[in-house]
């Protein structure tokens, strides 16, 4: 679905790279979180995904097309993006305005448009809002009609871009479910930079970008198993884990690393009926 | 306050004037601009003034919210007519008080030229109140368009327009927050001489215009990602078409233009 072919990206000219030969692939369906710290690349290489920039070597794929200038307005149809600053990227003066606008770019005539606009509203929650301006929406209501407006679009993958980042934790928690409806329900891939690992843990996949290279690709397992040394590229261990090692140290036995609250709880009781 | 601006002065309603296609209402005021000039007797101004107060009795909107519209220019409308009223010195003189003669056509001329002011300014304000800006923005695109034979960039000023309109209340809350912020430090741009008042304006604007830079290039960015690609090929959700109101309102038209050059001398 996704490929990145020894991709590598700078800015500039005569600047250091940003990205570094590169080797990536995402199956369609999946869901892969992507963390590393700030400046780490990850919004760089979210913008390699859709074509907003193109890499200095190596090539990006979308199902077997690779982007060039012939392909990429096509191939932005099936790749959404969701950025992070719920103002900075609403371009309607209202709701409904705000999701028609990538319809109209793509030329969808307008009845059509009429259905996918309200279909899309309704999967995110947002129906009853359909005519009113941003400024009378929270930051999670916003950023629920980004996704809504990248929704009407029919994508086969959406990237979100620390889209949780600037939220509340009611607002975070809003969004986080609204991904995981539209995945089970569309079977779409779900690209999700963050460098919150406790996101991290519902995903599939997990790549790690540090200084412009991967450092890590695998399982969330695989990865919060580091658990201290994650530290070293910037990010912080989820309070499961951090119990979880220091109930290792004090040389408890648990048989499998928890990653989700749910598992350290049960791993928990469990433990507290074995002594 | 936020509220009110990116609606504009909008009252909402379901008259008849709120119902007018806005490029018709836009077209209408131009026709009236025209005619407010060529009005040349009293007959032909008292239609004028009939007119405009049967646009706002057919707008249901409260006539206090008209004269809100009005405050600023009052006393441009009275200046005017005081200065006409001295000057001109045609016809017989009516009154004469402290020396000075007010003559018959001082009075004329005094009076058509602030009811052009005053007429004008009500209807504009009419407009404004009975049209959403984004309905204005809307008509100015497709009464514009026949310009984009000679390469106008119609549908790029309207997009400038309708995105104005959508970060107005954007940065009036930014910089509310950063005039308490700076408030907070000690800055204060509500007292002292003007050059001290400009100065004490400046943390303000600068780290607003920063900011706006940063969001030009985050809507940037956002707009391309969801395919803008300039106007080829693009479709319009919003679309502008007369109703049977727009016709009766045509016929009216026109048969009060006919009535008004007839009236005229
Ligand atoms: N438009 C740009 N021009 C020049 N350098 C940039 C630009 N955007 C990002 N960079 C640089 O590229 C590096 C990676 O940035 P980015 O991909 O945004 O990282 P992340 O999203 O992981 O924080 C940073 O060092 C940043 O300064
Ligand atoms: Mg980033």
């Amino acid at each position: 679905m996704i490929q990145f072919d020894q991709v590598s990206f700078q800015y500039k000219p005569n600047t250091p790279y940003v990205l570094n030969d590169i080797n990536l692939t995402v199956s369609e369906g999946e869901w892969v979180s992507i963390l590393g710290q700030n400046g780490s690349g990850k919004s760089t290489a979210a913008k390699l995904i859709n074509g907003l920039l193109r890499p200095i070597e190596g090539r990006v794929l979308i199902d077997d097309t690779e982007i060039t200038d012939e392909t990429v307005y096509q191939v932005r149809r099936h790749v959404g993006m969701v950025f992070q600053n719920p103002e900075n990227q609403f371009v309607g003066t209202t709701v409904l305005d705000d999701v028609a606008f990538g319809l109209e770019n793509i030329g969808v005539p307008r009845e059509e448009m009429i259905d996918r606009i309200d279909e899309s509203l309704k999967q995110v929650g947002m129906l009853d809002y359909k005519n009113h301006e941003p400024t009378r929406l929270s930051g999670g209501q916003k950023q629920r009609v980004a996704i809504a407006s990248v929704l009407a679009m029919k994508p086969k993958i959406i990237v979100f871009d620390e889209a949780t980042s600037m939220l509340d934790p009611v607002g975070k928690k809003e969004i986080i479910e609204t991904m995981q409806y539209l995945h089970k329900h569309y079977k779409l891939t779900v690209i999700m930079i963050t460098h919150d690992l406790n996101e991290a843990a519902y995903s599939d996949h997990v790549i790690t970008l540090h200084k412009g290279r991967v450092w890590l690709q695998g399982t969330p397992r695989n990865l919060f198993q580091y658990g201290e040394k994650l530290k070293e590229v910037g990010l912080e261990p989820t309070l499961v884990t951090k119990v979880y090692q220091s109930l290792k140290r004090e040389s408890f036995h648990i048989k499998e690393e928890p990653i989700h609250f749910k598992e350290l709880v049960d791993e928990l009781w469990t433990l507290y009926l074995k002594t | 306050m936020n509220q009110s601006l990116i609606i504009g002065q909008y009252v909402p309603g379901e008259s008849v004037v709120h119902k007018i296609d806005p490029r018709l209402k836009l077209i209408i005021i131009f026709i009236f601009v025209i005619a407010v000039f060529m009005a040349n007797n009293i007959w032909s101004y008292v239609s004028l003034y009939f007119f405009v107060f049967a646009s706002v009795a057919l707008s249901r909107i409260p006539v206090a919210y008209i004269f809100k519209g009005l405050k600023p220019v009052w006393w441009i409308i009275i200046i005017t007519f005081m200065f006409h009223l001295f000057i001109n010195s045609g016809g017989n003189v009516i009154v004469s008080f402290l020396g000075i003669n007010v003559y018959e056509q001082g009075v004329f001329q005094g009076a058509s030229i602030a009811t052009r002011f005053f007429l004008l300014i009500i209807l504009a304000t009419l407009l404004t109140l009975s049209t959403t800006p984004i309905a204005v923005t809307d008509a100015v695109e497709a009464l514009l368009k026949p310009l984009k034979k000679v390469r106008f960039p119609v549908h790029e000023i309207a997009l400038m327009m309708s995105i104005s309109l959508r970060f107005i209340p954007t940065f009036m809350q930014e910089m509310d927050k950063i005039s308490k912020a700076q408030a907070a430090r000690g800055l204060d741009y509500t007292k002292g001489k003007l050059k001290d008042r400009f100065k004490a304006l400046l943390p303000l604007l600068i780290p607003l215009l920063i900011s706006s830079f940063k969001r030009a290039e985050d809507l940037a960015l956002a707009m391309e990602a969801r395919g803008y690609q300039g106007e080829e090929g693009r479709t319009k959700l919003r679309q502008l078409s007369f109703s049977k109101i727009d016709y009766i309102v045509i016929i009216s038209l026109i048969v009060f233009l006919v009535s008004f050059y007839m009236i005229r001398v």
